[in-house]
Order: C-alpha cells, then sequence, then structure tokens
C-alpha cells in the first residue's frame, strides 16, 4: 500500500485518496457520528487485525470502545473500554476529546460522579467536542441543565437520534 | 575655439596632458580604494535558522533542507512538475487546486538586501511579491533575533548607489517591459495590466517572484541594484543589461518619484448571516479548504499534524486540529499549554478564531497587533468567508 509507506503532511488529502486504513478508518468515525452502530461495527470488523501505524492502530481501537459504549452492547463486553480510554486520557490530558471519551467510559463502566466531574468541566470551559459529549451530560443533569445539554446535543449532532435521553 | 565646459577637462595642449597624466594617477589611487573589500564573514545565526525553522520554505546556503512532509513548497513543486508519486488523475484534480506555495524565494541573494531593512521585514513582514500568493509569515521573532538574522543574511551594508540617467532608466524600463513581471506600485511605468498579462508567459516562478519594485531603494543595498540587474541570480531573468545601462535603470527605480498609497479601508466584520449555516459549509469553504494544511490530525496525516498543531516556526504546539467537528470543538492550546475554546469571545466580545481572522486584514495594512494573524503567511480569507464562520459560531456551531 503506497499510502502507508509516504508520511506526508502538506498534502492530508493524499491520504484520504491512498490509504485505505484511513479512508476505513474515516469512515466509521461518519457512521458513528451518525447513530449507524451497526454498519459501523461491520466496517470496523472488517478492518485488518494488525495496522503498522501506532497512531492509526490506536485510533481504531478508540473506535470500537466508542461502538461498544454507543451501541449499548452487553457490559461485559465493554469491560477494557474504561481502562482503555482511562490510558488514553493519561497520555492525552489536553486533548478534550480524550477526556469526553473518558468520562463516556465511567458511565458506562457505573461512575457518574467521575463521569459528570469531567464533563461538566469541558461544558464550562466551552470545550465538549461533540454531541455525545452532551448525552453524558444531559443523563447525569436534572431540570433546567439536563434540557439545556439536550438543546446543545440536539444542535451540535449529526443524527439528532442520538440525542434521546430517558428521564432517569 | 570653444572652451570646456563645467566640468570638463580641458586636454589640449601641454598643461593638459599633464592634467591628464595627474587625473590618471588620481583615479587609480582611486581605484585602488574602491575596489571591493573582501566580504565580511557572517554573524552565526544557525540556531534562529533552526528555531524559526527557516528552510521549511527556503533554501538556506549550508543548511540542509526540511524533510518534504514539513516542507511547505516542495510537494507543490512535484505535483506541478509531475514527479509526486501519485496516479494521474490525482495530480492533475490537485493541480488545479494548487496556487499558494509553489515558489519561495532562495535565501541565498538575501546579500543584495540592505539589513535594516531585512530585520523590519522580519517583525513586520509586508507583500513584497504580488504575483506570489504565499507571504514572509510573521514570526515570533524578538528585535535583537531579527537583527542577528539580518546581519547573518547581509554581511556587508554598505555602499552607495552608482550614478546613472534616470531618463534613460525609465526608457529601458520600458524598452525591457519590466513591468511583464515587475510591479511598481506608485511609479509612472506601473502597470497592472501588463502585469497581468505577464502571469501566462511559459516561465511562472520569475513572475511570481518579481517584487513590487516600489520598495527596491529601500530594501536592495545601493551598491548592489545596478550589479544585481546586470548579473542577476535566483529567479530574475539575465536580459543582458550592460553596466551603464544598468546603472541607468538602477537610478530610475531608486529616484523615480513614486506617488504615495491609499491607506486600505479600515476592516470590520459583517453583519451575522440569519440563513442557517453548518458545519458541512464551513468545513468545505473554510476550514478543510485552508486550515488544515497546517492544523491537522497527527494519526490521519501520519505526519506530525503540522505546525499549527505540533508546533512550529518558532510557535509552540497548539494542538489545534480543524479537521473535524470534533476537532475544532476541542479548541487549542494557551500560551501555558492548557486547553482553551477557540470560540471563547475575547474582551471586546470577538470570538478568538474570528479575532485571529481579522487579525491577518489587520497585519496587511500594516498593523501587527498581539493576536498572530491567520493564515499564516497567506493572504486573509475573504470577509464573506469570516462572516459564515462567524455566523456558524453564533447560530451554536450546529451540524
Amino acid at each position: 500500500m503506497l499510502g502507508a509507506l509516504i508520511a506526508l503532511l502538506c498534502v492530508n488529502e493524499y491520504q484520504l485518496s491512498y490509504d485505505v486504513v484511513v479512508q476505513d478508518l474515516a469512515q466509521v468515525e461518519k457512521l458513528i457520528d451518525s447513530g449507524s452502530y451497526e454498519l459501523a461495527r461491520k466496517e470496523l470488523d472488517s478492518q485488518p487485525s494488525w495496522i503498522a501505524d501506532e497512531g492509526l492502530r490506536q485510533r481504531l481501537r478508540d473506535l470500537g470502545g466508542l461502538l461498544a459504549m454507543r451501541a449499548k452492547q452487553p457490559k461485559q463486553s465493554v469491560g477494557w473500554v474504561l481502562p482503555h480510554f482511562a490510558s488514553r486520557h493519561r497520555t492525552n490530558k489536553k486533548d478534550p476529546r480524550f477526556t469526553a471519551w473518558l468520562a463516556e467510559a465511567y458511565l458506562a463502566d457505573g461512575h457518574p460522579t467521575q463521569a459528570l466531574a469531567l464533563v461538566t468541566d469541558l461544558a464550562n470551559k466551552d470545550l465538549m467536542p461533540d454531541a455525545f459529549a452532551y448525552v453524558v451530560l444531559a443523563k447525569l443533569s436534572t431540570g433546567e441543565a439536563r434540557e439545556s445539554a439536550l438543546a446543545a446535543c440536539r444542535t451540535r449532532a449529526k443524527a439528532k437520534s442520538i440525542c434521546v435521553v430517558p428521564k432517569g | 575655439m570653444p572652451h570646456a565646459r563645467e566640468g570638463e577637462v580641458d586636454l589640449r595642449g601641454t598643461e593638459g596632458l599633464m592634467r591628464l597624466a595627474i587625473a590618471c594617477l588620481v583615479l587609480s589611487a582611486c581605484s585602488d580604494r574602491t575596489s571591493p573589500p573582501p566580504p565580511k564573514p557572517r554573524v552565526d545565526a544557525s540556531d534562529l535558522i533552526a528555531k524559526y525553522e527557516c528552510t521549511r520554505c527556503h533554501d538556506v546556503p549550508g543548511v540542509a533542507e526540511a524533510p518534504r512532509d514539513k516542507h511547505c513548497v516542495r510537494c507543490h513543486q512535484q505535483i506541478h512538475d509531475g514527479t509526486f508519486e501519485a496516479a494521474p488523475e490525482h495530480l492533475a484534480k490537485w493541480r488545479g487546486r494548487i496556487t499558494s506555495l509553489r515558489w519561495a524565494p532562495a535565501l541565498a541573494a538575501a546579500d543584495r538586501l540592505r539589513r535594516d531593512y531585512i530585520r523590519d521585514f522580519l517583525l513586520a513582514p509586508h507583500d513584497v511579491r504580488p504575483g506570489l500568493p504565499a507571504e514572509m509569515p510573521r514570526l515570533k521573532l524578538s528585535p535583537d533575533e531579527a537583527a542577528r538574522l539580518a546581519a547573518h543574511l547581509s554581511p556587508d551594508d554598505d555602499g552607495v548607489l552608482a550614478d546613472g540617467d534616470i531618463t534613460k532608466g525609465e526608457q529601458l524600463f520600458r524598452s525591457l517591459a519590466c513591468a511583464r513581471c515587475h510591479r511598481f506600485t506608485g511609479a509612472s511605468v506601473d502597470d497592472a495590466v501588463l502585469h497581468a498579462a505577464g502571469r501566462d508567459q511559459s516561465k511562472p516562478a520569475e513572475w511570481a517572484l518579481a517584487p513590487d519594485l516600489r520598495r527596491a531603494r529601500d530594501r536592495i543595498r545601493p551598491s548592489q541594484l545596478a550589479a544585481w540587474i546586470a548579473a542577476p541570480r535566483g529567479a530574475m531573468p539575465n536580459l543582458g543589461v550592460p553596466p551603464a545601462a544598468a546603472r541607468d535603470l538602477a537610478a530610475f527605480i531608486s529616484r523615480t518619484p513614486l506617488a504615495g498609497l491609499t491607506a486600505p479601508p479600515a476592516v470590520t466584520r459583517l453583519p451575522l448571516l440569519e440563513r442557517p449555516v453548518l458545519w458541512a459549509e464551513v468545513e468545505a469553504k473554510v476550514f478543510r479548504d485552508l486550515c488544515w494544511h497546517c492544523h491537522a490530525v497527527p494519526d490521519y496525516a501520519r505526519g506530525d499534524g503540522g505546525p499549527g498543531n505540533s508546533g512550529g516556526f518558532g510557535y509552540a504546539p497548539r494542538g489545534l486540529d480543524v479537521s473535524s467537528y470534533a476537532g475544532i470543538s476541542s479548541g487549542s492550546l494557551d500560551d501555558h499549554g492548557e486547553p482553551r475554546s477557540i470560540f471563547a469571545t475575547l474582551p471586546d466580545g470577538t470570538p478568538r478564531v474570528i479575532a485571529h481572522l481579522l487579525a491577518r486584514h489587520a497585519e496587511e495594512a500594516g498593523a501587527f497587533g498581539p493576536i498572530v494573524g491567520m493564515p499564516l503567511g497567506l493572504p486573509p480569507l475573504p470577509l464573506e468567508e469570516i462572516q459564515l464562520v462567524d455566523s456558524w459560531i453564533a447560530q451554536g456551531r450546529p451540524q
């Protein structure tokens, strides 16, 4: 695969045109963003089990973790997700995406207090990376705060259907 | 018998021969005194060249060029000359899009420039070459650093302009059709139409790299201008101008009167759009079209994410990735390395990202404030595109 051999920053489109793995991962991300979890799972499962590039390999695992949480898989099959995102957060502390994913993992694993602390801090700094972070906030909030989080989710979501949160 | 005119030497008769002999002796002595001194050794600035990554864009004598994944023009050049490893259909598509960053001036010829000009230019860059969309990026150089780089690039800073005939120089300027490559804003010979027509010539680099001659009198060492015209280096073609004619041309370029330039109108934000603006439109027209070249995601770019992500040109890493909605929503790193929203409003109510985009307009007008203008070293975004981003932010950044 030619694309995997050449590191090019200035022609990012080059990667999207030539690198099959990058194209596939970008497609999985789009599917997850739009709530098409089954299709995303199929696409993800078709990826090779070993990818030479460390960054892409980690990203592939991130997507597997997000899909496991968002597609509501049985809890026993998502046990690896919290340790994974805790580890990713440790090495990417300044990137709000990893903070939000860790919050999502805390919530999925039954640690609402930790999850709320993380997303509240992000929301206060206007650093919520996407609508999914607002879903976490809405799930852990009540009253006006909950409605406000849901409204922000609907504005920022690619698929508004992800913003349906059962009243807790 | 007519007398010699004022300023001429009457060489008739014995007295005249003696005067000629004396004059020859004086001239010979003067010639010895005015022969060019050996070039001064260059001030070392290798640490600054490394710190500010000059080789990302420029060929710097004695310094290895930046690797291709960090180089600002090399990929574009290879795409245009067909040596880039990609399918012909992709090359054709990219060629149609790539207009910026195809050439950058080599620094080997910077020794013809005035040292104080280089120092001031580094601290407050302006558009030198109207045919080149990209400009020198604004760097966070201290005045001392700028002075040391200038002394490195131009070790000699002396000399006077050789005498020449301005009228003949103007005639030469016209007959050589210099305006086909050079703008000369404010001069009577400036010809925007001829200059625009010159773009289509077979040597696009020569046209693109040709500077506006308005600044030549402040920019080029007086002793070098005529010599440069007679024997240019770099992109400037050698037109075979004899030394005497080069002196006339240099005199014209340096002394012809220049009309003042009208100050550009003050830039203000356009009113917010009332129609819905979604991420897809903002992404396609602004962030994915231009900004992500420097503010990308390292994983996908398989590089460092660009200087606007992992640092470069002397700037600290900002961690900004505008290649996705989640990326841009995750903000950038502040001066202390802490994440901050790029949409947060500054004290005057302007969102930070909008302030950066507007600052580029101000820089083009010569105003350099504390906020660095974006896109760095490229023309400002049209106000309509800034309005689009502004409206999207005001609407809550909908996807």
